[in-house]
């Protein structure tokens, strides 16, 4: 046969298929008669009597993708013939010749047994064999052997070690990048958690067939069609990876999302990419292999050891073995919100439900489905369950599962297993919500006191009997993301219904709808905001209103982002957000939301400085210099900085630019402050020094003085941390002088550090830029805010563009909307004065967009 | 095709070799080597002459890998052989004109 021929036969086959099994089957079945065809050409029929071809692993399971491997063993006699080695060498090369990887092993039976012993992965291969060709006799043996030294005697400890090794798996996986791009088989929820249960299911029963397991009541029916479904959607997946990208692959990596998506026959729904509809299938799947597989080694595990102590949490319900067991058949339906209570009790004493107690539940919910939603007795339980101080990761999802959440808010099928399209949400928007509530009880519970102590006392000092505001409002602050844009908006409009239909007192639906509405109103305004401007803060200050709704909005913001991932939470925009919340809270306390008249807070400034400039400087520079620090720098700037800055400008004579540093509380973050002489383009050619050093700029102030002097302050930070720092700022400051002089050409230079890699991903999900620009926010400046994907320099090559168009950079923050950077300027004419001239600003537009 | 040369440190071997071998690089060969690079080794001055004494061991793997499969490797040798300290070692990429396999005459991507 020509294996090649015949495997690109199949292959068409799969293209018109929708059956993952039937492919899978398929093609095991055109390896088995590969393997015997070239076993018959080249082994006598004498030698056949020494070994036993035999399928294992994926393979004996017959689950074989295009270009999996091909799991042989080839079990031999004792003392085996030196004309059978010939024909092994031989049998082994053809395989190569055709193209498949053989994972082949030489094997006695004694050897077999050693190596199982060593090898946990290598002895469950041996669980599922099946005979090919060969001396049957010696199969049988190699079967009852297994069975008998190895399996019997230590039943429990095998069983014991495929729960740890699975939950190791799970631990190993969790990372976020493999939630981002799962692996098929090594992923939670992926096809080796189902073998996972096939080797328990033969270590304790001798049999894996799920049909066999239903019948004997250790899989419910729904549970068997669920995994049979899944298992045929994974492999229609693997097919497909395999297929697409031409050789054994795994990894569901960003590119190969988008293509098997398109491949299936996904469609792009309302506001759901079609890329996403494949995924949340994909996670839906998995996510019920999780569950499923969870439930069955736990239950194999428990029968082990039987333990008659019981303990009654209400009649008809006790703790035994670590389960909760509900054994009333009706109580459910008497009691309905036990549906919910039993998970709070569960939560609190750390254990899981019963098997039977879980079906039990199921079953009612089915039955009571309709009644879930407005009953306001679940309501009371649902609140306390998510009062409760624990972690509720574990029993969210077992609710999901159960189909619990989405009979009390069937609004919540709107965001179930949803995922997002992009490197910036780690988990689908279900999960999301969950880790945003965790995080909220790891604030409170004081795990971040040290790295975030503002945070935490804010979390703190939320009172008790209004936590649940702030945890409804973290539970449904993204479920607009799976109905409209924008999100806060139509998310706010669908819970008001689920709030009405509770009959939550008024005040505390107004306040949570409000937190759904306004819940990314900290983390824009802190990052894209000059927060030295008042308006800005006294604006914010109106739409917050009251500092209890601040301190709910300041600690949902943190959670919110923690628990997206790593991309949404630095320590910087925590950092940013924090002084945004000192200064709305200051504001908040005093009540008074007027605009202070600047001139008198100006006067008073100007009064205080006069007193200790007298101190140390004679009475005509004092007047000197109030007559030529602008007031913008002067109501921005402490006092005692600008003391600082009074005394360090002295040491600029004669220079072109003089560099203080220091190291901010975090290591890698430093506060740069530079002395300079106005000229134009300045500002671009301190952003592109920095880059050219290597330094990320997150933040950057600039300011001109009367005398010409040009004072910035930068705060950066670098990816790794900088041998001998010192060293490095004298080369910034070296290079910084001879760019101000003209006499090295950043442009080239950056060129030349930022080539172009040959090796940068393209498959990742694609960045728009976007350019607004606003004159509304600020009293002084036209605010020009830049989304786009991020690249080396980007912000020196933004500034060079500003500068030629003529205008003066003040402001400058850095900060990022999902994948893309968002580049926020406070620019102003060169002359002075916002950009109003309507051709003017489409310029500008076009000029930054072809800058990027 | 592209061949990936990478130094590492001698414990990590068997870490990168796993590594490389799950994301389906076929063969690979490896030599022990010794050398420096900005890590240095000691000098010592003898019989007047400075002499570098102390080259570090190191192992050098080197594997040939169709296009597809290079950012995949690279990355894959960057995770495994990764501690974040001195000496971590370097990873080369050289274009590869051709293979060929010696027992069958195959050619390029077929041959590897």
């Amino acid at each position: 046969m020509n294996l090649i021929q015949e495997r690109k036969n199949l292959i068409k086959d799969y293209l018109n298929s929708t059956s993952g099994k039937e492919i899978v089957y398929r093609y095991t079945q055109l390896i088995d008669n590969f393997v015997k065809e070239q076993w018959i050409k080249l082994a006598e029929p004498k030698l056949t009597n020494e070994v036993a071809l035999i399928a294992v692993g994926g393979y004996g399971r017959k689950e074989m993708s295009f270009y999996s491997d091909v799991d042989l063993l080839i079990l031999h006699i004792d003392k085996p013939s030196s004309a059978l080695h010939e024909v092994i060498v031989s049998f082994i090369q053809s395989f190569w010749d055709h193209k498949i990887r053989l994972d082949h092993s030489f094997r006695t039976i004694k050897e077999c047994l050693s190596i199982a012993k060593d090898n946990f992965l290598a002895f469950m291969a041996m669980l599922t064999p099946r005979f090919l060709i060969g001396n049957n006799e010696l199969f049988e043996e190699l079967i009852q052997t297994l069975r008998k030294k190895l399996i019997e005697p230590q039943k429990h400890q095998i069983l014991k070690t495929i729960w740890e090794r699975r939950k190791k798996r799970h631990l190993q996986y969790s990372q976020h990048t493999h939630f981002l791009e799962p692996d098929l088989k090594k992923g939670i929820g992926g096809l080796r958690d189902i073998h996972s249960l096939q080797w328990a299911a033969i270590i304790a029963f001798g049999n894996d067939d799920l049909k066999f397991l239903e019948t004997f009541n250790l899989l419910s029916t729904e549970e068997r069609k669920n995994l049979e479904e899944a298992l045929d959607f994974l492999w229609r997946v693997r097919n497909c990876l395999h297929y697409l990208s031409k050789h054994e692959n795994d990894e569901l990596s960003f590119g190969y999302q988008e293509k098997i998506a398109q491949f299936l026959g996904f469609k792009e729904t309302e506001n759901i990419k079609a890329v996403e509809n494949f995924m949340r299938m994909f996670f839906t799947y998995t996510f019920s292999i999780k569950h499923i597989t969870n439930l069955f080694l736990n239950r194999l595990l428990e029968k082990q050891k039987i333990s008659f102590w019981k303990k009654y949490v209400a009649p008809g319900i006790y703790i035994q073995n670590n389960q909760l067991i509900v054994n009333d058949e009706k109580i459910f339906l008497k009691q309905p919100a036990l549906l919910v209570k039993i998970y709070t009790w569960a939560a609190k004493f750390g254990v899981m439900l019963s098997f039977d107690t879980q079906r039990l539940l199921n079953k009612t919910i089915l039955k009571l489905k309709s009644s879930l939603c407005n009953n306001l007795e679940i309501r009371d339980t649902f609140l306390e369950f998510l009062t409760t101080p624990k972690n509720l990761l574990p029993f969210l999802e077992d609710m999901t599962y159960q189909g619990l959440l989405c009979a009390i808010f069937p609004e919540w099928e709107k965001i179930l297993h949803l995922p997002q399209h992009n490197l910036y949400h780690v988990y689908t928007t279900d999960l999301h919500a969950f880790h945003t509530i965790n995080e909220i009880k790891n604030l409170r519970e004081g795990k971040y006191k040290k790295e975030f102590p503002i945070f935490t006392k804010a979390a703190q000092a939320i009172k008790d009997e209004e936590i649940d505001i702030l945890f409804l409002a973290a539970f449904f602050h993204d479920l607009g993301k799976g109905i409209g844009h924008p999100h806060q908006e139509v998310g706010a409009k669908e819970v008001e219904k689920i709030l009405k239909r509770w009959q939550l007192p008024i005040e505390k639906q107004k306040e949570i709808l409000w937190l759904i509405r306004y819940h990314l109103l900290l983390s824009h305004t802190a990052q894209r905001r000059d927060l030295g401007e008042e308006k800005i803060i006294i604006d914010t200050a109106q739409i917050v209103g009251n500092l209890n709704r601040l301190k709910m909005l300041y600690v949902l913001s943190f959670a919110d982002a923690k628990a997206s991932g790593p991309r949404a939470f630095t320590e910087w925009k925590m950092t940013l957000i924090t002084e945004l919340f000192l200064k709305l809270q200051r504001i908040l306390k005093k009540g008074d939301f007027s605009h202070v008249d600047i001139r008198v807070k100006l006067q008073k400034i100007k009064e205080n400085l006069t007193l200790k400039l007298k101190e140390i400087l004679p009475e005509n520079k004092v007047f000197y210099y109030l007559e030529i620090l602008p007031p913008r720098y002067l109501l921005n700037t402490p006092l005692k900085e600008i003391l600082f800055h009074l005394e360090f400008i002295r040491k600029l004579n004669g220079k072109s630019a003089i560099l203080h540093w220091e190291n901010l509380s975090s290591s890698n973050h430093y506060k740069v402050t530079i002395a300079s002489w106005d000229a134009p383009g300045l500002f671009a050619k301190i952003a592109g020094t920095f880059s050219l050093h290597g330094f990320n700029i997150l933040n950057a102030q600039a300011y001109t003085w009367g005398n010409k002097i040009a004072l910035d302050t930068f705060w950066l930070n670098t990816k790794s941390e900088i041998h001998n720092i010192s060293k490095k700022w004298e080369q910034v400051e070296r290079d910084l002088c001879q760019a101000i002089k003209g006499e090295i050409d950043l442009e080239r230079l950056l060129e030349n550090k930022y080539r172009p890699s040959l090796f940068v991903r393209k498959d990742l999900p694609s960045i728009n830029t976007e350019i607004k620009i606003d004159n509304e926010t600020s009293d002084f400046y036209t605010i020009i805010e830049v989304y786009t994907a991020d690249k080396p320099a980007l912000l020196f090559k933004l500034a060079q563009s500003l500068f030629k168009l003529g205008l003066n950079i003040h402001v400058a923050r850095i900060s990022t909307r999902l994948d893309q950077v968002v580049d926020v300027f406070y620019v102003e004419e060169k002359t002075g004065g916002k950009i109003y001239d309507q051709k003017k600003i489409e310029e500008i537009k076009k000029t930054l967009t072809k800058t990027i | 095709m592209k061949k990936i040369e990478a130094i590492i440190k001698p414990f990590k071997l068997d870490e990168v070799k796993e590594a490389l071998t799950e994301i389906g690089v076929q063969g690979m060969t490896i030599t022990e080597v010794r050398g420096f690079g900005r890590q240095k080794g000691h000098t010592e001055i003898y019989r007047g002459a400075e002499y570098v004494v102390d080259f570090l061991p190191k192992v050098k793997i080197e594997v040939i890998v169709p296009d597809n499969l290079v950012l995949k490797a690279i990355e894959t040798i960057k995770q495994a052989a990764h501690t974040g300290k001195i000496g971590d070692g370097k990873i080369f990429i050289i274009p590869i004109e051709d293979v060929i396999r010696i027992r069958t005459g195959e050619q390029g991507e077929e041959a590897l």
